[in-house]
C-alpha cells in the first residue's frame, strides 16, 4: 500500500472516501470537485458550495495552522478563503487546473495578505493577458483526470523523508531561505542547495519528468 | 533540455545548476515564500513568458496536492459553514486599485509588478547615466539583502568585464543583449552565478532594458577593476 492510500484512510472525511477527488453521487454518478467548483463558477449554486466547503474549509485550516495561525485565526481565515472561493469561481477554468490547485492559490493568497503582512506581488494566471508568441495554451489535461495528482504522490512518496519534509515545510511555512538560515543556524548556502536537490530529485522522477517536461 | 541523472543516484551541490535555482524560484514563488526583490523580478516575468506560466501552474499543482493530500482536515468551529453562507449574497465592492499610468521611464510597456513596486516605494524613476550609453536608477525595497535596479544601454553598449559576489537575475524588459554565453531577448530571465565572469553588450538595433536583482553589487575584473571605486551599480 502507498502513503498516498495511507492518508486517505485517516482521511475520515465522509465526503472524501477512498477516491479522494470523486465524490459518489448515485444518482447522477460520479461529481468531481471541479465539476462543483465550475458549478459554483458559472451557477452560484449552493449545495456545490456547501460540498467544497466541507471538503476544503477543513483542510485549508490545517494549512493555515501549520504556517503559523492560531486556532481562531485559522478558522477565520479558512472561512474568508472560501468566501473568496464563491466570489472568484467565475473565473475557474477546469481545463486549466485542478479545484485544489485553484484553491490553493486562494489561500495561500490569504495567508500571504493576513499573516506575512508584506507586500507580495501576485500574478493571477487566470486573468493574465495572452502573450504574442503563446506557448501555454496547451490545457493541463491531466489536471482533471487526475494522472498529475498521482505523479506527485507518488514522487513525493519515493523521495528520502527529508527531502520530502523539506518540500512539504516550502508550502506550509512562509519563510524565506534567509529565514530558515537564520532560525536553524545553517548556512544560507546549505539551506538553499538542500531544497534545491530536493527539487532536483523530485523533478527526476520519470513520471513527472515525463509530465513536466 | 533533459537531464540523463540516474534518479536514485546522489545529487550534490556540484550538481545544481542555475536551471536548479529557476525551478526553485518558482516553486518558491507558487508556495507565496520569495523575499519582496525576488518576488517582484519573478512575477515580472510569469507576465512576459509562457514557459514561466507552466512551470508555475505545475508547482502551483504541488501546492494543491499538499493541501489536499498533506493538510490532514481540523475540524472548523461550528458556525464556520452558516457564517460564510449568511456572507455569500453580500455584494462585494471590488477593492481593484489599478494604476494604469505607466510611470517607467521611456516609451516601454513593462508588466504591472514593476509598475505596482515603482508606486508602492515611490520610487523616483528617472534614468540616471552610469556611463556614455549605460543609464540606471536603483529601487530600495524591503529586503536589504537583495540589490535591485533597472538599466538601460543604447545599442552596442559593452558594459565592461564583471564579475558577481552572488547570484544575479536580469530580466530582459525590452530590446535583447547577449555574452559570452548566449542571445536574451525581452522576457527572458537569466541567472549568472558567482563564478561567472561576462561581458554584456546590448543588440545593434534596439538596445537593452532590463532588471537586475543581485545579492550582492557588480565587481569590475581585470583592467576595470579602477571603475568598482567610482561606480556602485
Amino acid at each position: 500500500m502507498t502513503m498516498y492510500e495511507n492518508e486517505k484512510n485517516k482521511d475520515t472525511d465522509a465526503a472524501a472516501g477512498l477516491h479522494p477527488r470523486r465524490m459518489s453521487d448515485s444518482a447522477s454518478g460520479d461529481v468531481s470537485y471541479e465539476d462543483l467548483l465550475y458549478d459554483v463558477g458559472q451557477n452560484k449554486d449552493k449545495d456545490s458550495f456547501i460540498a467544497l466547503f466541507n471538503y476544503f474549509a477543513p483542510r485549508i485550516k490545517s494549512f493555515l495552522l501549520k504556517g503559523g495561525a492560531s486556532e481562531t485565526k485559522a478558522d477565520e481565515l479558512a472561512q474568508e478563503t472560501m468566501l473568496n472561493v464563491w466570489n472568484k469561481a467565475k473565473g475557474y477554468d477546469p481545463t486549466k487546473a485542478a479545484a485544489s490547485t485553484w484553491i490553493f492559490t486562494i489561500a495561500r493568497n490569504k495567508r500571504i495578505d493576513a499573516l506575512r503582512k508584506k507586500k507580495y506581488y501576485s500574478v493571477d494566471l487566470d486573468n493574465l493577458p495572452e502573450l504574442e508568441d503563446e506557448t501555454d495554451t496547451s490545457p493541463i489535461q491531466n489536471a482533471i483526470d487526475n494522472e498529475e495528482t498521482h505523479a506527485i504522490a507518488h514522487a513525493i512518496h519515493n523521495l528520502p523523508a527529508e527531502q520530502a519534509d523539506l518540500i512539504k515545510r516550502s508550502y506550509f511555512e512562509e519563510k524565506t531561505h534567509q529565514e530558515i538560515a537564520d532560525e536553524t543556524g545553517l548556512p544560507l548556502g546549505t539551506v538553499k542547495s538542500r531544497i534545491r536537490i530536493a527539487l532536483k530529485r523530485l523533478r527526476q522522477d520519470p513520471t513527472i519528468s515525463e509530465l513536466w517536461t | 533540455m533533459t537531464e540523463h541523472i540516474n534518479h536514485t543516484q546522489e545529487i550534490t551541490d556540484k550538481d545544481l545548476s542555475a536551471d536548479d535555482l529557476y525551478h526553485n524560484l518558482l516553486m518558491d514563488y507558487a508556495a507565496g515564500r520569495l523575499a519582496e526583490a525576488q518576488n517582484m523580478i519573478i512575477a515580472a516575468h510569469i507576465c512576459m513568458s509562457g514557459n514561466a506560466r507552466q512551470k508555475l501552474r505545475q508547482y502551483e499543482s504541488l501546492g494543491g496536492y499538499m493541501l489536499e493530500n498533506e493538510c490532514a482536515p481540523v475540524s472548523m468551529c461550528a458556525s464556520a459553514l452558516d457564517n460564510t453562507l449568511s456572507l455569500l449574497d453580500q455584494v462585494r465592492h471590488e477593492a481593484e486599485h489599478k494604476s494604469q499610468n505607466n510611470i517607467f521611464p521611456g516609451n516601454i510597456t513593462v508588466p504591472t509588478p514593476i509598475t505596482e513596486c515603482l508606486e508602492t516605494n515611490r520610487v523616483n524613476a528617472k534614468w540616471r547615466m552610469l556611463f556614455p550609453g549605460l543609464e540606471t536608477f536603483k529601487v530600495k525595497l524591503n529586503c536589504p539583502r537583495h540589490n535591485v535596479r533597472f538599466i538601460k544601454a543604447a545599442p552596442k553598449v559593452k558594459t565592461p568585464h564583471h564579475t558577481h559576489g552572488g547570484v544575479e537575475i536580469t530580466l530582459v524588459l525590452d530590446g535583447a543583449y547577449e555574452d559570452e554565453y548566449g542571445q536574451y531577448k525581452r522576457g527572458d530571465l537569466v541567472i549568472s552565478d558567482e563564478n561567472q565572469r561576462h561581458t554584456p553588450q546590448s543588440c545593434a538595433r534596439r538596445g537593452c532594458v532590463c532588471l537586475i536583482v543581485s545579492d550582492t553589487p557588480v565587481r569590475f575584473t581585470g583592467l576595470w577593476r579602477i571603475l568598482n571605486y567610482f561606480i556602485k551599480i
